[in-house]
Order: structure tokens, then sequence, then C-alpha cells
């Protein structure tokens, strides 16, 4: 193929999340605007991602209860170069892992600010994009 | 103190770009070499060790290797930890001649990262919680990698410089080092200019997909000596894993390095202090500068300072990656990295030996930091 070819072929699709068995919840609260966490009933640890048994006291009784969506940005990373080619546009973008108030570290981007803004520690609220029917992506942005 | 157990010989494929190579044949091929390392006799290989494949995993893998070899071998295991395997196998080899289930391991890992790549997996191991990072276009081993390093350069002001004297040292080295793919002097300037891939991480950070294989073949104490090459000791040994991957760890500069390394200095009766050469996991420049401090040879946050005026260079106050390491030689996922130690520990490495070489410590690491592995060996 040659390399004109290459350059008017469509633009890989961005990959939409794979709902893991148990993650059900987690995907219908963004899509109604709410970031939700397991917490467990035992000894109250919140958890993310979801799973069967609580990974401190092993109790397996869990509930899903809405997060504050309040959090500070833990680490972060530019992406300069698409390592995705559904992203390939999108180059600087920003992802980050967020530290919630509630206390699970969470993978999103953060959008909204200047990347040479974007620091440790900046306080980020979540907001959700909507990526098809079905899904919305919990992202983050400055408070 | 020691494990009683020791290297008697090792084997390397071809490494680098290698044309139509596969992860079987380049297996072969060093396993090979690590048989006529004992001298020929591939009857005395009683136990066989394989890291399976990343791009077509198989159950029963080291089965496959032994038949391959022609080998009926008492005692099989398949590893499937990614860079922390060849460690992994080491000690499991060390294990299992120590519960008398076998005399005399063969262990082989290596892909054919370059020769095949884009070419469909025909069924591969898939990321754990992929499905959390690729809407977000979190996909790649740079993202995870350089998250950790943002952290540590936050903490202790660690600094992109600092990585660059990690990769202007293993480039050093691996222009010493015929079988390394990138043997071209680098300088901190040349990667001061190098893009960004994902900053904080430059091009000269990061490990390229190469072909290649490595093979070991560990045998007990009392057996070692009746090889022909001088046997190196396997001092002391020791693990931990912290996380599987790091997108939810609660701790990214917390390494899993330094409970790993200081049961093995445990193990060996030894400290930082007696280790002539370090071959580190260094599939980024960023995690050379962690293990350094959590092995102990520096203080913690103070890796990047330590690196710096050539330390770890030859020549300097620790060599770290004598062969290049995966950041110049070849990403062969860690394998070179016993190969090369076994290598300097026999005083076999010519242009790049370390002057005196008795004691080496081997990393190795994977889980984007949350797995980790610790060798000594002595001569």
């Amino acid at each position: 193929m040659a390399d004109k070819d290459v350059a008017v072929e469509q633009q890989p699709r961005k990959a939409l999340p794979f709902i893991q068995p148990g993650m059900e919840p987690y995907w219908e609260g963004a899509l109604k605007g709410e970031l939700l966490l397991q917490r467990c009933q035992a000894c109250g640890q919140y958890r993310h991602p979801a799973s069967e048994v609580c990974p401190k006291c092993l109790g397996s009784e869990q509930a899903w209860v809405a997060a504050s969506g309040l959090g500070t940005v833990y680490s972060f990373v530019i992406v300069r170069q698409a390592l995705d080619k559904a992203w390939a546009s999108e180059v600087p973008y920003c992802v980050a892992v967020v530290a919630l108030q509630e206390g699970p570290h969470l993978l999103t981007n953060v959008t909204g600010i200047d990347m040479e803004d974007i620091s440790v520690g900046l306080p980020v609220q979540v907001f959700f994009e909507r990526a098809s029917e079905n899904i919305a992506l919990p992202k983050f942005t400055p408070v | 103190m020691s494990t009683g157990c020791a290297v008697v010989g090792i084997g390397e494929s071809r490494i680098g770009k290698v044309p139509g190579a596969t992860p079987e044949g380049l297996r072969l091929e060093a396993a090979v070499a690590a048989v006529r390392d004992i001298g020929g006799d591939k009857q005395r290989i009683d136990g066989v060790i394989a890291r399976q494949p990343r791009r077509n995993p198989q159950p029963n893998y080291s089965a496959t290797m032994a038949e391959k070899l022609g080998l009926e071998p008492a005692y099989i295991n398949d590893i499937s930890l990614s860079g922390s395997g060849p460690v992994a196998m080491l000690m499991n080899a060390v294990a299992a001649i120590n519960a008398g289930l076998c005399t005399t391991v063969l262990c082989i890992a290596g892909d054919a990262g370059w020769a095949s790549r884009g070419q469909p997996a025909r069924g591969g191991l898939t990321e754990p919680g992929a499905e959390l990072r690729s809407p977000y276009g979190a996909d790649g081993a740079p993202v995870m990698y350089a998250m950790s390093a943002r952290r540590h350069m936050h903490e202790y002001g660690t600094t992109s410089r600092q990585f660059g004297a990690v990769a202007v040292a293993c480039r050093k080295h691996a222009s010493l080092n015929p079988s390394a793919m990138l043997r071209e002097p680098i300088t901190i300037e040349d990667h001061q200019s190098s893009r960004w891939i994902v900053e904080p991480l430059r091009l000269l950070d990061c490990s390229q997909p190469s072909d290649g294989a490595g093979a070991f073949i560990v045998a007990a104490g009392e057996r070692a000596k009746d090889f022909p090459s001088p046997p190196v000791s396997v001092l002391g040994m020791g693990s931990e894993c912290r996380f599987g991957e790091a997108t939810h760890a609660q701790d990214l500069t917390a390494s899993a390095a330094k409970n790993a390394s200081r049961r093995a200095f445990e193990m060996a009766g030894l400290t930082p202090a007696d280790v002539d050469l370090a071959e580190l996991y260094d599939c980024f420049t960023p995690v050379v500068i962690t293990a350094l401090e959590a092995y102990g040879f520096c203080k913690q946050g103070e890796g990047g300072a330590f690196v710096e005026d050539g330390r770890i260079e030859l020549g300097g106050e620790l060599p770290v990656n004598t062969h290049g390491g995966l950041l110049s030689q070849a990403h062969v996922g860690g394998m070179l990295h016993i190969t090369e130690a076994v290598v300097q520990l026999r005083h076999e490495a010519g242009a790049r030996q370390v002057q005196n070489a008795q004691v080496a410590a081997v990393s190795g690491q994977c889980g984007e930091t949350g797995i980790h592995a610790t060798l000594l060996f002595g001569r």
C-alpha cells in the first residue's frame, strides 16, 4: 500500500470500555451522571474497580454508593505521540491518576486546562463525556 | 549462606533485528548454545522451565520446548510473568533443585518482538485492566511508567536529564558489545533533544521491540564443579509483589524492589557495598533509578543524583547494565541481564569487563513496577 493511501484511511475509532462482569452499576451510574464506587459493608473501605471481595477484610457484602466526584491529581502524563492511532488527532492529551476523596485511585483524562498548567495535587472534579449511546466516560476537570 | 546452586551454562540467540525470526526458533537457538556451554551433553538436563511467549502463549510450553530439544525432564514448569520472568525462572529452578525434584534445570525465554511487529497475534496475553485504560487513550507500556516517573519527579525532584544519564550509560556499554542493536554513543544533549513520547518520557528513555532469546542452566552446587565453565553461584534471591498493574495503585514510588532486594541480601549475607556491578531491568530509564534507591545503593529519592557523573558507567562506582540493557542492547525481557552477569563473573566480557568482578546484582521487574525479583550472583 502506498503512503498516500494510508493517509486517506479512516481513522480507527476510540475504544469503548469492555464492561467487565460486576462493573455494570459503575457504567450505568456514569450514564446517569453519577460516579459510583463499591463500598464494603463490613469495614467501609471503598474500592475501584469492582471486585467480589473486599481486599482489606475479605468481606463479600458490598454496596454501590455515589462518590463525591472530587479528588486531586496523584500523577499525570502528557501523551505527545499517540500510541493508540485512534487518539492521533488528540495529542497532546493528559492521562492522569486521580486520588478520589474517598480513597481509590482512578485512571482518567484531565481536560479543560492547558497541558502546561496541570500539576500533581491539582484539585479536580468529575464530569461525564458521552462516548456512545450506552457509554459515558468519567473524566475530570479543574475545580 | 547461599542457595547451594549455580549457573553452569548460558546461551544467547542472534539478537536485535532478526528478519523472519520466531520465538520458538530463537529460543531453541539459545537453548542449543547453553547445552554447548555445558559441554554438549543434553542428557544431564532433567528440568526445563520456559517463559511463555507474549504473542502466542500456550499451556505446557516448557513441555513443547523439552520435546523440541529431545529431552524427557523430571521437572517442567511454565512461567508467565513478563519482565520478572527470567529471575523467577531461576528462583523456581533453585527451589526445584533444593526440593530434590531435579538436579540440572534449563531455563529459556525470548520473543520475536521486532520480527513479528504488526503481525496479528494468534492469541495473546491481554493486559489486566485494559478495559479501564483504552477508553482514555492510555494503552501502551510508556503511559504507566511515565506516571510513576512523574510521581518520583514530584516527590524527589528527579529530572529528565537524570533519566538521560541512564540512557547514556547503557548506550556507552552497548557500544562495547558486538551483539547490541544500538551502538552509536549518545550524549545527555541527544537525550534532551529526543522527542517526547509520553511526557516525562522521551524517545531515548524507552527500550524498543527486539528479537532475541536467552537460556541458562542451573545445577546443584556439588554438581556445578563438573561442568566445563566456571560455575557462578546463586548467593541470594528475593521477590515482592505489590500490585499487578499500576492503574489503581495507591503508591507509585514505594517500589516492590525494596523488599525483594532486602530478602536477597539477607539470604546472601551481603550488603549493597559488596556488589561490583548491577544488571537492572530497564524497560524505561526511571526504573533503574528507583531500583538503585530500593536496593540501597543510595538513599530513597537520591537515585537521580546517583546516576550522574558516570557513576553507573564502566569505571564508575557501580557499573549498571554492562551489556547495554534493554535500552540499548535489545529488549529480551531481562534474560540477557542474567547471561551478562554470568559472563561478567566468568571474567569473559572483553572490552566491557568490570575489573575483578566478584558479586553481581540482577533485577527483574514487571507489573509496571509492582512486581520485582532480585538475584545476587558470586564467582
